[in-house]
């Protein structure tokens, strides 16, 4: 069935090579994304949606524009490449910068990720029975006034294709489940949530259909549980960090602000900061195309191979995320980091698996050296934002646990936490020796309006002195 | 923007799914094209043309429904379309209190959503544009453009169903994104976006940038403590937003997660505040003659003088209570199924001036701007806002400029309790019209 749209990624290459163009490259896509919705006991919704298209770059005299099309036929193909190359025409005699792009040898591949069982062919009623055997279930635990189960499917091919050469075909399977209770006392309400997916067939959810049971049975219990309790007080706490808050922590932290176009538009704290200190020695962070719990990133949407980057080297600015536009002007490598949320959007730099490598602690030893504090943990949470160039991050934590003289004490309601880029990773006292990435079917991370999938991590790490809203 | 004819035929579409075995059928199409252009460090990057058709299709067999949807790239895409939906529709349970889809289709009237200067917008018109509000920018000294974008778009949705007839409306977007920086870590970023073209409001959301982007060299975070806070009415709409809103959604209340269940009539707020909910604002981006189930809008009071006075309504929803939709099914993409929203908010309440607002106050934060607010808790009611921009008052003066700092505190316990009342002019952002809103013993997380 690929064979349709690869057709017409080569005309529209092909169509492209008659306008004298400086370099152009089109991305093909073909996605299919299916989601079951149980609210209250009852299917909500179930949907399927696919999409295909084309989208198309073209560098005409240095000047830079895109076009789309989602129709594909000749007459459509003809239009988007006439539309792509006028509007960088229009940019000559204008404000405008030349635009170059940092070399790279042309590659031919196709790489899928690993799945048996596909999930679009997989039974419909089965998939709907495992979504309401978790909302009933959920909604059984004593207090809960309502609950929401999700169940939601990705498959997503890409094929970039340049005037170079270039021909990088990347399939990605990815499967998930997600749970929301909310309980009410005394005239008030908490919701506490989660969400377990994987990049994988159906396989994954089968594996884990009874745990998933589990999962919504413990929010529920979790919820009734936290919706009695109090916020923390508003304040700066030494904090221990769950995994997967960590990996919150650091894509919003450092994460954007390592991102190569912020840094080459003077939009990032880190500009001019390579070289310099941010942490401690035994803090190492890297974003990573392939790592075990993360997003599958082989390759870019430019078709450059993803490398391993090292942003923080034992407690050194190191590492820089970039396309090969953003390389070029900061005169470094492309890392593979170019990526667009669909076919139609321009390619701008983005993180792939962001997480920090473990350390030596257990989270017992990193417990008990706190002697007053907060563990806090992401069901409830999730989800922040970070202003890089104003340097300042927050995020949104879930259950949050009272730490006195080294022990777990009573849980408190998720609020959000802040902090500073730069000051805030030279407060890391401590770094876990476990670790766990996670990625997520049902979101993502957002940018100049797209949205793709990302994963993030870390072992559990001790931080001091990190603001804390609350009461 | 070049012209592309509507190829689809929603009643063709929906014919084809009665064809295929539906009983109900409805079709949600959306054709758009966009221009964008953005720069960096005030010198044009790129420019971006995106033009598509976006299809979502419900087909009801009985009581089981099914959705599904998708971009188009041709006419057997749409037979796959309706298809999917139908084989979900087979295994999908019975839903008992499905009420059909909505029988009266129409526009309420001609609200002001749709400006030809912003349809015919050429790339050469907008490359213009941004090149001149980086300009301003650079004109400000010691302020230096970081990010800019201006983009403009136009749709045509129309909405059809095998019970009711079909409606169209054509709308268009002019938004403007700009951030710079001003030396000693100072930064400021703000936009705007309206259905109309309009310089003049590009330049002064660029004078505004880089006089705060100076202002905020220096910023510094304040103690934690307790402090008198005046929202400005972009933090004011994007809080309430998150916070409030979905509280008057019918299908939070009737599913048990809004804190304003069981309180109709009763006082939620403030009696000198008002809460209206109205799809008419000339050029707000929340105008509609219809909602997105093809329903016509209506205006009216969801608080008034503190008292609540209805929810807000999609068919499904208002059919459980035996009540007619209050025109405010809207849906996230076009096969999604509706949940209430509104659509323009407008907050009414009285106001003073600026100076004599701030005169008053001992401690206290101008906040301009936020970040993760719209993480805030609309269950528990719990606002959470981590401020990158306010102005930092003491005895009555501005002092400086602070960031950094975790805002928090209960909605409704604000506007019951601690409500001091609005300051200066009402703004709209976006779909929200408020003035600048100050409350006192904001818990305020800082150093």
């Amino acid at each position: 069935m690929s064979s349709d749209i690869e057709y017409w990624l080569d005309r529209i290459l092909e169509l492209v090579k008659s306008y004298d163009v400086d370099f152009a490259d089109a991305r093909a896509q073909r996605r299919a994304y299916e989601l079951v919705v149980v609210d209250n006991g009852k299917l909500r919704e179930y949907s399927i949606t696919r999409s295909e298209g084309i989208g198309l770059r073209v560098i005409v005299d240095g000047f830079q524009a895109y076009s789309s099309v989602s129709r594909l036929d000749e007459q459509y193909l003809k239009e988007a490449v006439e539309t792509a190359v006028k509007a960088a025409r229009a940019l000559k005699h204008t404000r405008s910068e030349k635009v170059k792009l940092a070399d790279y040898p042309s590659v031919k591949d196709e790489v899928k990720s690993a799945w048996i069982k596909d999930p679009f062919e997989y039974d419909l009623r089965e998939k709907l029975d495992l979504a309401l055997t978790m909302n009933k279930t959920a909604l059984e635990v004593k207090g809960i006034t309502s609950a929401v189960t999700r169940l939601g499917a990705q498959r997503d091919l890409r094929i970039v294709a340049n005037t170079e050469g270039s021909w990088v075909k990347v399939e990605t399977v990815m499967v998930g489940a997600s749970h929301a209770s909310v309980a009410q006392e005394a005239g008030n309400l908490e919701v506490i949530s989660d969400q377990r997916s994987r990049v994988s067939g159906w396989e994954f959810i089968d594996g884990i259909s009874s745990g998933l049971v589990g999962m919504a049975k413990e929010l529920s219990e979790l919820a009734s549980r936290v919706v009695r309790a109090r916020h923390p007080k508003a304040g700066v706490y030494d904090v221990v960090l769950e995994p997967e808050i960590v990996g919150l922590f650091l894509h919003e932290a450092l994460g954007h602000a390592s991102e190569g176009d912020l840094i080459s538009s003077g939009g990032s704290v880190l500009e001019g900061k390579e070289g310099t200190r941010l942490a401690p020695d035994y803090v190492t962070i890297v974003d990573d195309g392939l790592v075990e719990g993360g997003y599958y990133v082989p390759y870019d949407d430019e078709g450059v191979r993803k490398v391993q980057v090292k942003i923080v080297d034992s407690g050194i600015l190191k590492g820089v995320l970039t396309s090969r536009e953003e390389a070029a002007k900061l005169g470094r490598e492309p890392t593979g980091n170019a990526r667009v949320m669909d076919y139609s959007k321009p390619v701008i730099v983005r993180q792939t698996n962001y997480y920090m490598l473990p350390g030596d602690y257990s989270f017992e030893e990193m417990i008990s050296e706190v002697r007053e504090g907060l563990y806090i943990t992401h069901k409830g949470g999730g989800g922040g934002q970070v202003d890089p160039a104003a340097g300042t991050f927050t995020f949104k934590v879930g259950v949050i646990w009272s730490i006195r003289n080294g022990e777990l004490a009573e849980p408190l309601r998720g609020v959000n936490v802040s902090g500073s880029i730069l000051d805030i990773l030279a407060n890391v006292v401590a770094v876990g020796k476990d670790l766990k990435v996670v990625t997520s079917v049902f979101g993502g991370c957002g940018k100049e309006g797209q949205l793709v999938r990302v994963g993030d991590g870390g072992p559990h790490v001790r931080v001091k002195r990190l603001t804390v809203g609350g009461e | 923007m070049a012209s592309q004819d509507l190829v689809l035929d929603p009643e063709r579409v929906i014919r084809r799914a009665l064809a295929l075995g539906a009983d109900e059928a409805e079709v949600y199409l959306v054709e758009s094209r966009s221009l964008m252009a953005r720069s960096a460090r005030g010198r044009i990057s790129r420019i971006t043309y995106d033009a598509g058709v976006s299809l979502g299709i419900r087909v009801v067999l009985g009581r089981r429904k099914g959705n599904a949807g998708g971009d188009v790239s041709r006419e057997k895409d749409v037979e796959k379309i309706i298809e999917d939906a139908i084989k979900i529709a087979k295994v999908a349970d019975e839903d008992k209190d499905w009420p059909g889809f909505p029988s009266r289709l129409g526009a309420s009237g001609q609200p002001l959503i749709y400006d030809k200067a912003v349809a015919e917008a050429s790339p050469e018109g907008i490359v213009d544009l941004l090149s001149e509000v980086d300009s301003r920018i650079e004109s400000v000294k010691g302020a230096n453009p970081i990010m800019s974008g201006i983009g403009v778009s136009e749709s045509v949705i129309t909405i059809a169903n095998s019970n009711g007839g079909s409606v169209t409306r054509r709308e268009t977007r002019f938004s403007v994104y700009v951030e710079a920086s001003g030396g000693d870590g100072g930064s400021y970023v703000d936009y705007v976006t309206s259905a109309k073209m309009d310089r003049e409001l590009a330049l002064s959301l660029a004078d505004r940038v880089a006089k705060r982007a100076i202002e905020a060299s220096g910023a510094k975070i304040v103690d934690t403590g307790s402090y008198d806070v005046i929202l400005e009415p972009k933090v004011a709409a994007s809080i309430l937003t998150a916070v409030l809103m979905p509280a008057f959604s019918a299908d939070n209340v009737q599913k048990g997660r809004s804190p304003l269940s069981g309180k109709l009539g009763e006082t939620i707020a403030d009696k000198r505040l008002s809460i209206l909910d109205d799809p008419y604002v000339p050029w707000a981006t929340g105008s509609t003659p219809f909602d997105d189930e093809g329903v016509p809008t209506t205006r009216k009071y969801l608080v008034e003088s503190g008292t609540l006075k209805t929810f807000l309504y999609d068919t499904y929803t208002a059919s459980k209570e035996n009540r007619e939709s209050t025109g405010n099914g809207f849906r996230a993409r076009p096969w999604s199924d509706p949940q209430p929203d509104t659509t323009n908010v407008v907050i009414e309440m009285p106001t003073m001036e600026h100076d004599d607002a701030i005169r008053d106050i001992r401690r206290g934060l101008v906040v301009g701007a936020t970040i993760g607010e719209w993480l805030s808790n609309p269950v528990s009611g719990m606002i959470n806002a981590t401020i990158t921009f306010a102005y930092v008052i003491e005895g009555g003066e501005v002092k400086r400029v602070a960031k950094g700092m975790v805002l928090s505190g209960n909605i409704y316990e604000i506007l019951q309790q601690k409500l001091v009342g609005g300051v200066g002019k009402p703004e709209c952002v976006d779909s929200f019209c408020t003035p600048a809103i100050h409350f006192r013993e904001a818990s305020i997380a800082g150093k």
